[in-house]
């Protein structure tokens, strides 16, 4: 090896080339809070409720997306959910709200009930939807609470799932 | 014990005696130019099992050795080799004095896992890359994975191995590399796959990574290649060594993160030692044993792990032409896993809520036994059986119900055995043939299927054949191979025919031409095919599933130039068919909404090339480079598209810097973001597209003088936050000391 100090110098000057370059990029960074704002809305029970055994849950559910199949339920990233409904087994009419709503486009939602045990044992029993019976988009501003939604709930002639 | 260990001692040593009524003894020391002593330097008589490792002091002894002419070699990686003749007088003590001069790169003379046979590495048909202890012992690695980063070529989805892209992330089952100890397959049938925590990386002599498909002569899983950790002989001075380390995760820098957890404000510390003893206490018998505690806090919420791992390796000689080994281990481990971010502002924190969050609780135990018997009748013959217990015990402690952890536990037992035969035949080459044989039984609830069976099994038979031009005759050197693997399970019977080729052309001492093509594939794991569950994410059995299967060629160029530079080039072109993915599927029978399944879903392409340069302009100086480009293509639809979970640009560099006891040591990795994630995964996970390119700077200071060392490192020195896979936050920057002692 004839030049070592050149190479030692070389070496030395791509190290701290690269180190100049890619020292300032911390990578990854929590992404910038949502905007939030509210819904309110009212349910109205057109049929029989079931057997109370077959109830295990009941919420109001708002997705960003249209689903595919029940696998869009894993994702919360694309819904945001109520708390439970089942205070009002047996009541004709309630309503119910949900604030820390990410603000943006809810594309699909209504009343999704729990039949069974299964984490996908969910399906909805009402839509909010528009006279023609299809799903109703919604935006959600932040800072504000979307008060119009109203929902009615029929437990034996449930909506197409999923939507068609 | 102590009855019994002379009594041990004494029966090897009347049966050595009997057999070599003439015999003398070879001693001396092993040193570098510079006088210090090569601890661990391996003597050996060639054509013979006698043979010893340098202790401490570089001393060595060979007793009862059988009169006559020998070529003694005596080797270590990163120093040359030397080869004399010596002859052995009866009742005579010889003497060498060697000192061994250092080389411009850690490459071995040797490699054993290309072709399942001793070969100089200029001869090895297919690329192999090295990793040697001392790269592993600075840099405080202690797993396997953590090892396998440092490798040009390799890179991590977490604790699934990369060669050339060939797995991707498939949600920690189906290994698609096959992991061998001491050319042993540890593997749980279950997962199909090796776990990566449990060897004892202060007993590696060496580990060698071997890329493309190699399914031709190590068979299911060598679908992208073959890591093979070869431990070291026992030492004859006895020989302790002691790592004491203690070290702390940084407190991350963003205040996100931190919010809702308290654990994050502060430095999570890991600690943890490795007490290990190497000797060979008489000519006929040696041993060594290892044992590592490690704890760790872990950086994200709930994710701690307590391990304790114990190995143990005993080796007898039966005059100069038997050997034995036995290899045993015990490992209990607890800890808590975290599978997925809760989302990118909550990097840290898995969601709770949700079905699908990221937590697992488990404790494991781990034991293995593993005979080897080995038998050289002449100096062109090498016979060698092994045999393998292993058995796994998961238990997972998440649910404070005992019948119900009871119920998920997951029970494995191995048992599997492989012969091996070499021949060295004069006009007709080296043939190397085998036959191997292993049977799983796994109970779990998991795994029922749908006929409900918490009892699995999977057994398998195999047989292989190579043959090669020989060695040192030839400038060009062809070799075929072929393996026929044969699982009867149940459903389904697998039988695959793995062929192979290869040329090489030794054009010179300096540099080696090569061409290969082989084979691999990869037999679905008990999990992916019976998997059944509803509680925690809806999976259902695919029994029919099909082995995943590849072939690989390669082209490559080996060159040693100016004494201290070594350069390996290659092109390689991977094909993938029927690659196994968890998909989501609606109107399976008997499932209601909808569950996950594994399916033959991806045909890829990668093809590429890679460099890797190794360099010493000075004694106290070296560098190595790698660089890995590769085109990962999905051919599974109708349109092209890029293969998910890949990176396209690998890079790493690593220079050691040494100055009187001060050693200086750098890492750089670079590897370019993935272009694609699969997007059933983003169904459920929030953020998975957040990926970044991975950029990091390991930087490590040490002083060693005499039996003791200590070492600083500091891991991701620049602070950069990155996912190895998506949803999954990596260290954050990180600092280590080290105190080594060995005497």
């Amino acid at each position: 090896m004839k030049h070592p100090a050149t190479m030692a110098l070389l070496a030395g000057g791509l190290l701290f080339l690269l180190v100049l370059l890619f020292g300032c990029d911390h990578g990854i960074s929590p992404p910038p809070p949502p905007d939030y704002g509210a819904i309110r809305g009212s349910v109205y029970i057109r049929s029989p409720w079931p057997p109370r055994d077959s109830v295990r849950d009941l919420r109001f559910v708002a997705f960003r997306i249209v689903p595919r199949d029940t696998a869009d339920f894993l994702n919360l990233n694309n819904f945001i959910y109520s708390p439970s409904l089942l205070t009002y087994f047996g009541a004709d009419s309630f309503t119910f709200f949900v604030d820390s709503v990410p603000a943006g486009v809810y594309v699909y939602s209504g009343i999704a009930h729990r039949f069974g045990p299964g984490l996908l044992d969910w399906r909805p029993v009402g839509l909010y939807a528009d006279e023609a019976q299809r799903p109703r988009p919604f935006q959600v501003e932040r800072g504000e609470v979307v008060r119009d939604i109203r929902i009615e709930v029929d437990f034996y002639q449930r909506p197409p799932f999923p939507p068609r | 014990m102590r009855p019994l260990l002379v009594l041990l001692l004494a029966i090897l040593g009347a049966t050595s005696s009997m057999a070599q009524p003439a015999t003398g003894v070879l001693e001396g020391r092993v040193r570098s130019v510079s006088g210090e002593p090569l601890v661990g330097a391996n003597v050996l008589l060639e054509g013979t099992f006698l043979g010893a490792a340098a202790g401490a002091d570089g001393s060595f002894r060979i007793e009862r050795i059988p009169a006559g002419r020998y070529l003694v070699r005596i080797s270590m990686i990163g120093y040359e080799t030397y080869r004399e003749p010596v002859d052995i007088r009866p009742g005579e003590t010889t003497r060498l004095e060697v000192r061994l001069r250092e080389r411009a790169y850690q490459a071995p003379d040797v490699v054993v896992t290309a072709s399942r046979r001793e070969q100089r590495l200029q001869e090895a048909p297919i690329s192999v890359s090295l990793l040697s202890p001392r790269e592993l012992e600075v840099r405080n690695v202690l797993k396997l994975d953590e090892a396998l980063r440092y490798v040009p070529g390799v890179y991590m989805t977490e604790n699934q191995i990369n060669i050339r892209g060939s797995s991707g992330f498939s949600y920690g089952v189906g290994s698609r590399v096959a992991v061998l100890f001491d050319g042993i397959a540890l593997q749980a049938v279950d997962r199909g796959e090796t776990a990566l925590d449990a060897f004892p990386l202060d007993q590696v002599e060496r580990i060698e990574v071997v890329k493309g498909a190699g399914s031709a002569l190590y068979g299911s899983s060598a679908l992208g290649g073959v890591v093979n950790l070869i431990t070291r002989t026992p030492s004859d001075v006895p020989t302790t060594a002691l790592r004491l380390y203690v070290g702390a995760y940084e407190p991350v820098r963003y205040p996100e993160w931190k919010a809702r957890w308290a654990g994050a404000r502060r430095f999570r510390f890991f600690e943890g030692l490795v007490l290990s003893h190497s000797h060979r206490p008489h000519p006929d018998f040696g041993y060594w044993a290892s044992l590592t505690v490690q704890r760790d806090e872990g950086f994200r919420k709930d994710n701690d792990e307590l391990r304790i791992r114990s190995y143990a390796r005993l080796s007898g000689r039966l005059g100069s032409q038997w050997k034995w080994d036995l290899y045993g281990s015990a490992i209990r481990s607890q800890a808590r896993t975290f599978y997925f971010w809760d989302n990118a502002r909550n990097a840290l924190l898995y969601e709770t809520d949700r079905a699908t969050g990221g937590n697992n609780h488990n404790r494991t135990v781990q034991l293995s036994l593993i005979p080897v018997l080995t038998w050289l009748p002449a100096a062109n013959q090498f016979h060698l059986v092994r045999v393998r217990y292993y058995f796994n015990h998961v238990t997972p402690l998440n649910s404070p119900d005992p019948v119900r952890r009871d119920t998920n536990a997951t029970r494995l037992h191995v048992v599997g055995f492989d012969e091996q035969s070499t021949w060295h035949l004069h006009r007709i080459g080296v043939l190397t043939a085998g036959l191997g044989g292993e049977v799983g039984f796994v109970r779990s609830g998991f795994y029922r299927g749908n006929e409900g069976l918490r009892l699995r099994t999977q057994p398998n038979l195999s047989g292989f054949l190579q043959w090669e031009l020989p060695p040192g005759r030839w400038t060009l050197k062809p070799a075929l191979g072929l393996r026929l693997d044969w699982y009867p399970t149940g459903e389904v019977t697998y039988t695959r025919l793995s062929p192979k080729a290869s040329l090489v052309w030794n054009a010179g001492e300096t540099l080696a031409l090569r061409a290969s093509y082989g084979h691999g594939f990869r037999v679905p794991s008990i999990a992916e095919r019976y998997v059944k569950d509803d509680a925690f994410l809806p999976l259902a059995p695919n029994p029919r599933l099909r082995p995943e299967r590849s072939i690989s060629w390669e082209l490559g160029l080996r060159w040693q130039a100016l004494g201290w530079l070594q350069m390996d080039l290659a092109g390689f072109w991977n094909t993938y068919r029927d690659l196994i993915e968890a998909r989501f599927q609606t109107g399976l029978p008997g499932v209601r909404g909808g569950a996950f399944q594994f399916q033959n879903v991806t045909q890829a392409r990668i093809r590429g090339l890679e460099l890797e340069l190794e360099a010493s302009p000075r004694s106290e100086l070296r560098t190595r480079l790698g660089y890995t480009y590769m085109d990962p293509v999905d051919r599974s639809g109708p349109v092209e598209t890029v293969l998910a979970f890949r990176s396209r640009h690998l890079l790493f560099w690593n220079t050691e810097l040494a100055r009187g006891p001060w050693r200086l040591g750098v890492d750089f990795r670079y590897l370019s973001k993935m272009e694609r994630i699969e997007t059933d995964f983003a169904r459920f996970v929030e953020d998975v597209f957040l990926v970044v390119p991975i950029r990091l700077w390991d930087v490590r200071l040490g002083y060693e003088r005499g039996f003791w060392a200590v070492n600083l490192i500091i891991k991701n020195a620049l602070e950069y936050y990155y996912v190895e896979r998506p949803a999954l936050l990596a260290p954050p920057r990180n600092y280590t000391l080290q105190i080594r002692l060995r005497r």
